[in-house]
């Protein structure tokens, strides 16, 4: 499921799997953004998701040993596209319930927002496991509101 | 991202400026111990140069509330817009926190 065709100012950037890496990542993120004419409205939506993303990586994939993240970018015509892979053992988003977001402040847990964010700050969400790896795919469509 | 705590009305006015992040938010929490263990359980949380917010954000401000309840005390919210706001009100955020359009309407709802 390896992207195809990404533009060259979209190459994979690999970093430690730690929360200084944020920074280094969001910024590729947004230039490629800009690059490809997004909405920076939007952008900053998605490279909040791409935190929610890469913050589960770094407390849940590597618990024993340090690990890695890998960010690529890549557009068409018709949408702009992330993936983050990592090769912790395989990590099911599903399994996540969705937040109760009614409820008072006594009633609010703490945490439980990042997977609900990922979600609505995407146009689509896609999650699964390549080669040992997984792999968390966010897009944006050019045009709003258009789900395939 | 910018903490900067003054007193206004008799009461702390809290200016958080760029992004409370995961990176950031450990800043964010300490100001917050820090205006606690000075007894300060009413203030004004000034967003107006707050640029983004996530959940480890929404965290920390969560955190933050539900301690100045069990104190008595309460935060008010200004200046929240753009994609704050957004992020916000996507999470029903807006129902538990005390929001208003300028420093000066915070100051007044405590």
């Amino acid at each position: 499921m390896a992207l195809e065709g990404a533009c060259p100012c979209c190459a994979p950037i690999t970093k430690p799997a730690i929360l200084t890496s944020l920074p280094a990542f969001q910024e590729r993120l947004g230039a490629c953004a800009a690059y490809h004419g997004i909405e920076p409205s939007r952008a900053e939506g998605l490279s909040l998701a791409f935190e929610e993303v890469f913050v589960n990586i770094c407390r849940h994939a590597y618990p024993e040993d340090a690990g890695e993240a890998t960010l690529t970018c890549q557009a068409d015509a018709e949408c702009f596209v992330i993936e983050i892979t990592d090769s912790g053992p395989p990590f099911d988003p599903s399994s996540v319930p969705e937040p109760d977001l009614t409820g008072d402040l006594d009633a609010r847990p703490l945490g439980g927002l990042g997977w609900f964010l990922i979600r609505r700050l995407a146009d689509e969400f896609e999650c699964c496991r390549w080669e040992g790896r997984n792999v968390v795919r966010l897009v944006l469509h050019r045009h709003r509101g258009g789900r395939a | 991202m910018e903490i900067r705590v003054r007193e206004s009305a008799g009461a702390p006015v809290v200016a958080v400026s760029g992004k409370l992040d995961a990176l950031s938010v450990g800043d964010y929490e300490k100001a917050m111990n820090r205006l606690f263990a000075d007894g300060k359980a009413r203030f004004v949380v000034d967003f107006a140069d707050l640029t983004y917010i996530s959940s480890a954000g929404l965290r920390a401000i969560l955190a933050a509330a539900k301690e100045l309840k069990a104190r008595g005390g309460q935060a008010a919210f200004a200046n929240v817009r753009g994609n704050v706001l957004n992020v916000i009100e996507m999470t029903g955020f807006a129902s538990i926190l005390s929001l208003h359009e300028s420093v000066d309407a915070a100051l007044k709802a405590l």
